[in-house]
C-alpha cells in the first residue's frame, strides 16, 4: 500500500521570489504553487513580470531573494546549515532538466536543420543513441506537422514553422514542465493559429505541466486550467479561467481585460 | 622572353620557402588565435590576463623588430633557432595575436538568445560553446581569417632580412646580379599576387562550405 497521507510534491513551489533590475522591481516576493499537470496561463501588461517569472524558472535570470522548488528539489540553491546557499552548476542542471522553454523569437540553431535542432540536446545532454533520438525527433516533428521539413534549415522555414520546430525541440528533452514565453508574439497574424493549435493538441494529449505567458486572450482562456493575472511583479488574481475571463473579482483585473478586450473575445 | 624565363627557377625556389613558411605559420597562428581568444573569455582571471599580455605585446610591437629580437637577441639567452623556425614562430605568434581578437569578437557576436536556448536545453556552458556558439562564430571568423592569411603571406617577405631565401630575397639577389629591375620586380609582384589570389579563392570556398543554412533562400 502506498502511504496516502504524503501529498505529492508540487511541480513548482515559489516562496518570496524577488527580482529587481537596478531600482526597478520586476518580481515582488512572489508565492506560487503549481500542481503537476496544471496548465496556467499568465496574463498582464508588458512589464508586469510575467516573462521574468518564466526566465527565473528557466535559470536565465538569478533571483535576488526567495526560493524555487521543482518537484520538491530546490532550483539554483541548496539547503545548508538551516539556510539556502547557491547550488553548484551541476546541481542546478540536475533540477533544471525538469523544465523546458519555448521562446518568443524561437531561438533555433541556425546552423542545424530542423531535425538536428530537435535531437541535438537529447544526443549530447541526455546521451541518447542517435538512431533512437532520430526516431523520436521525427515522431515529434510529425506531431507538430513538420515531418516533411526535417532537413530544412531554420532560414528556410516560416516563423510559424520555426516555432513549431522549437516546440518539438523543447519536448524532445522530455521536460515535466514546459514554459511558453509569448510564443506567437513574433509571428505574422496568419501564422498564429498553427502554433496555438499545436499547443492545444499537446494540452489535450499529455499531462505535462504548462506555464503559458500570452497576449492571446482567447487562447489563455481556452488552453488553461488556471489563469493568473500579474501586475507590477505581483499576482493580483489567480483563479479558474472562467472566473478571470467571465467575472473577475479584482478591479485591476477587470480594467486590464477591458483595455485588451475592447471588442470581446 | 627566354631571358625572362631564366629568372623563374630562382624565383620559384624563393617562392617555395615563402609557401613553406606560410604553410607552417598559418596553422600555428590559428591555434594561437583560438587558444588566446578563448582564454580571453574563460572564467579564470589568470588565463584572461595571460591572453591579454600576449595579444598586446605582439600587436603593439613591430613584426620586423620581433623577428630581429628572436633571431639576434634570443641566442644571447641561450635560445638559438635556425632562421626558418624563427620565422615561422614569430609570424605565427604575431598573426595569432591579431587572430585572437577576431576569435573574441566573433564569439561575442553570437546572439545571447542562442546561449539561452542552450540553457533551456540544459547544456553545460562548455557544451554550449562547443556545439552551438563556436560553430556559428567560426563562420563569422572566416573572412577576417582570410585577410590575416594574406597578411601572413606578404609578411614572409620580411624573412629575407633574417637571411632566409624567400621570394623577396630571391628577387633582390637576381636584381643585384642582373640589374633587370622592371622584369624582376614585376614578376615578384605577380607571383605574390597570384599566390594571394589562390588563398583568397580557397577561403571563399571554405566560407561557402561552412556557411550551411546561413545564406539559403527562404523557401517555406
Amino acid at each position: 500500500m502506498l502511504p496516502v497521507d504524503i501529498p505529492p510534491s508540487p511541480a513548482l513551489r515559489l516562496r518570496g521570489v524577488s527580482k529587481a533590475f537596478g531600482s526597478l522591481t520586476i518580481l515582488d516576493k512572489l508565492d506560487l504553487d503549481v500542481a503537476p499537470g496544471e496548465r496556467i496561463s499568465i496574463i498582464g501588461r508588458s512589464g508586469s513580470g510575467k516573462t521574468t517569472l518564466l526566465r527565473v524558472l528557466m535559470t536565465l535570470e538569478k533571483i535576488d531573494a526567495g526560493s524555487i522548488e521543482v518537484f520538491g528539489r530546490y532550483l539554483g540553491q541548496r539547503p545548508e546549515g538551516g539556510r539556502l546557499v547557491p547550488a553548484t552548476p551541476e546541481e542546478t542542471r540536475a533540477v533544471r532538466g525538469d523544465i523546458g522553454m519555448v521562446f518568443q523569437q524561437f531561438n533555433l540553431f541556425p546552423h542545424r536543420t530542423a531535425i538536428e535542432n530537435v535531437i541535438e540536446a537529447p544526443i549530447h545532454v541526455k546521451k541518447m543513441g542517435s538512431k533512437e533520438a532520430r526516431d523520436m525527433g521525427m515522431a515529434l516533428l510529425c506531431t507538430v506537422g513538420l515531418a516533411d521539413k526535417a532537413d530544412h534549415y531554420p532560414r528556410q522555414l516560416s516563423g510559424g514553422q520555426q516555432q513549431r520546430v522549437a516546440i518539438a525541440r523543447a519536448l524532445a528533452m522530455q521536460p515535466r514542465i514546459i514554459l511558453f514565453d509569448e510564443v506567437t508574439s513574433a509571428l505574422d497574424p496568419e501564422r498564429v493559429d498553427e502554433v496555438l493549435s499545436v499547443i492545444q493538441g499537446l494540452a489535450q494529449e499529455s499531462t505535462i505541466t504548462m506555464l503559458i505567458v500570452t497576449h492571446e486572450m482567447r487562447f489563455a482562456r481556452d488552453v488553461a486550467t488556471r489563469t493568473i493575472f500579474m501586475e507590477e511583479g505581483l499576482i493580483v488574481e489567480d483563479d479558474a479561467p472562467a472566473v478571470i475571463f467571465g467575472k473577475p473579482n479584482k478591479a485591476r483585473t477587470q480594467s486590464f481585460l477591458q483595455s485588451v478586450l475592447g471588442r470581446g473575445l | 622572353m627566354t631571358a625572362l624565363l631564366d629568372l623563374l627557377p630562382q624565383l620559384m625556389k624563393g617562392l617555395q620557402t615563402t609557401l613553406l613558411v606560410t604553410a607552417f605559420a598559418a596553422p600555428l597562428a590559428l591555434v594561437m588565435a583560438l587558444v588566446s581568444g578563448l582564454a580571453r573569455l574563460a572564467p579564470i582571471k589568470l588565463l584572461q590576463w595571460l591572453a591579454i599580455i600576449y595579444v598586446e605585446l605582439f600587436r603593439g610591437t613591430s613584426l620586423l623588430v620581433q623577428l630581429f629580437y628572436f633571431f639576434y637577441v634570443m641566442p644571447l639567452f641561450g635560445m638559438s633557432l635556425d632562421p626558418v623556425t624563427t620565422g615561422v614562430l614569430v609570424l605565427a605568434l604575431n598573426t595569432g595575436a591579431y587572430g585572437s581578437e577576431v576569435v573574441r569578437a566573433s564569439i561575442g557576436s553570437v546572439p545571447k538568445s542562442q546561449r539561452e536556448a542552450c540553457i533551456a536545453l540544459n547544456m553545460s556552458p562548455a557544451m554550449a560553446l562547443r556545439r552551438v556558439i563556436f560553430p556559428q562564430a567560426f563562420v563569422t571568423m572566416l573572412p577576417p581569417f582570410g585577410n590575416l592569411l594574406i597578411e601572413l603571406l606578404k609578411a614572409t617577405s620580411l624573412l629575407s632580412l633574417i637571411t632566409i631565401f624567400d621570394l623577396a630575397f630571391a628577387g633582390n639577389t637576381l636584381f643585384q646580379t642582373t640589374g633587370r629591375t622592371l622584369e624582376i620586380y614585376g614578376l615578384v609582384l605577380m607571383i605574390y599576387f597570384a599566390t594571394a589570389m589562390v588563398l583568397t579563392l580557397g577561403m571563399r570556398w571554405l566560407e561557402k562550405r561552412m556557411g550551411a543554412g546561413r545564406d539559403l533562400e527562404f523557401r517555406p
